[in-house]
């Protein structure tokens, strides 16, 4: 990987605290969303159904004022599409370097074949967020559900 | 010697060259404004700066060293974007604070700097507020109290201003030029706004398609454009096709004083701002005022000679300037008016030009 264009990716519970980060490349930045690439860096796991491998390149779109991102997940051996895994958070903050985001817990997982799978509603429910907060990433998981359809 | 520089950068895109061999140095303190219209590659040479992205061919350096394997967040550098320069759902303390924060600066550090940051932008006793509730000039002030946290070597100021009104531009503008002079920070500072570069920077870069056409200082840009498109892009529109011969600018209404060796087509530059009125010098145009208008603190005449049309200049408290329909006698000096441009663009010196 090209180190040279890379910046760091933070992404934070729903309280702010950090839970990683890692590097990203910028591949493109726009007035509205930064997209990075970045590898999967863990051991390999089946995530419902979906294979995630050490090496897997994912294409991350960042927004700047859309409460979610979206990371493209593409098989590191022939680059072959494993789907989306979409995250609803608050929108991306980025200065130039550091990239971070609040994750609230919401998923969307999308196969190639079209199906979609929400994930961790339970785990939701249960963040301490404001009303206006709770109805932002709900109409954002809506529109993930309709973008993707 | 340039604290930062850039080295031969080309950087294409699908077969459109965005950035085509630029090469220029900044100094340390120095503030050095990019100024161009939009779609000279300005923006993505920043970006290439900044690290977020590579070019195709040359280097960034600093103090001499390439900087090619150095990536954005060890660069050290500040960024201070036009439209996404504010994080709405932090107040003005964890927006100012954020860089630090994300670099693990501990709490009581980051106290003391962002403390620091509001009183250097004047913002003592705004910490806790909401960043909706902030006026358009408030909210730059916490953008540029962002960028500045970190103590970034290189500031890069990425048309910061643009979306506000003239009169905030300039009350900003003012207090933007006296804090970055005051912390002697090192600057680039781009835009397309001639008057916003002029006014802040210690040296300006003129981009025009992918490449410089003239680094200078302001007044040195401003007195001495090299090129037709620099006079044009600093307003100068009295840019007319000519042929020299023998000394002699011959144009569609009248022939100029050439300025030294010249031969062939050259363009002519005809400062609007250095006319006297009536005879005062060998030197004249005569014409027909076919249009007035008030700008303020100057009167523009648009005078029309021979089917061409010429504008000229002249201060507003200046007494008996021409009226629309009048035949006037404008007269002028060559070394001081005239400008004059090979066929290459390429300026030829002037009759009262000192250059070395």
């Amino acid at each position: 990987m090209n180190i040279t264009q890379s910046i760091i990716i933070i992404k934070q519970d729903h309280s702010g605290a950090e839970v990683w980060r890692y590097d990203g490349k910028v591949i493109t930045r726009a007035e509205d969303r930064l997209v990075v690439e970045a590898f999967f860096d863990r051991e390999d796991m089946l995530f419902h159904g979906m294979w995630l491998r050490r090496g897997d390149r994912f294409i991350e779109t960042y927004y700047f004022e859309r409460w979610y991102n979206i990371f493209e997940i593409r098989a590191r051996e022939n680059d072959q599409l494993r789907g989306w895994y979409c995250n609803i958070a608050s929108p991306a903050e980025f200065d130039g370097r550091y990239m971070s985001y609040r994750d609230l817990a919401l998923d969307l997982l999308v196969f190639p074949d079209g199906r979609q799978l929400v994930l961790d509603e339970d785990e939701f429910d249960d963040l301490p967020l404001t009303q206006a907060q709770r109805h932002k990433a709900q109409r954002a998981l809506l529109e993930l559900q309709t973008r993707f359809r | 010697m340039a604290i930062i520089s850039v080295h031969n950068i080309h950087k294409t895109f699908e077969k459109t060259c965005a950035l085509c061999g630029v090469t220029f140095g900044i100094n340390a303190g120095e503030i050095v404004a990019l100024l161009g219209p939009s779609g000279c590659g300005k923006s993505t040479l920043l970006d290439i700066i900044a690290g977020l992205q590579a070019p195709d061919q040359g280097e960034v350096r600093w103090q001499g060293k390439s900087l090619g394997n150095t990536p954005a967040h060890q660069r050290n550098f500040g960024l201070m974007f036009q439209n996404y320069a504010l994080f709405p759902h932090k107040n003005v303390f964890s927006n100012i604070a954020f860089g630090l924060q994300m670099a693990k600066a501990t709490p009581d550090k980051i106290q003391t700097r962002v403390n620091e940051l509001l009183a250097l932008t004047g913002l003592d006793g705004y910490a806790r507020r909401n960043i909706a509730t902030l006026s358009g000039g408030e909210q730059q002030r916490v953008a540029l109290a962002r960028s500045l946290a970190p103590t970034p070597r290189l500031l890069m100021l990425d048309e910061p201003l643009g979306s506000l009104d003239r009169t905030l531009r300039e009350q900003l503008l003012g207090e933007l030029k006296h804090i970055l002079r005051k912390t002697r920070q090192t600057t680039l500072y781009v835009t397309h706004d001639q008057e916003e570069a002029f006014a802040l920077a210690n040296r300006v870069v003129i981009m025009q398609k992918g490449q410089v056409a003239q680094i200078g200082e302001p007044e040195t840009i401003y007195r001495q454009p090299d090129s037709p498109f620099v006079a044009r892009f600093l307003g100068f529109d009295n840019l007319y096709a000519a042929r020299a011969r023998g000394g002699v600018i011959q144009t569609e209404f009248g022939k100029f004083p050439a300025p030294g060796q010249i031969e062939g087509k050259v363009t002519l530059l005809i400062r609007s701002d250095r006319f006297e009125i009536g005879i005062s010098g060998p030197h004249q145009l005569r014409g027909r005022v076919t249009g007035r208008s008030f700008r303020g603190s100057v009167c523009r005449l648009e005078l029309t000679i021979h089917e061409t049309t010429l504008h000229a200049d002249f201060p507003s408290q200046q007494g008996n300037i021409p009226l629309i329909g009048e035949n006037i006698i404008l007269s002028y000096a060559p070394g001081e008016s005239l400008q004059v441009f090979d066929d290459e663009h390429n300026a030829i010196d002037n009759h009262h030009q000192t250059r070395p």
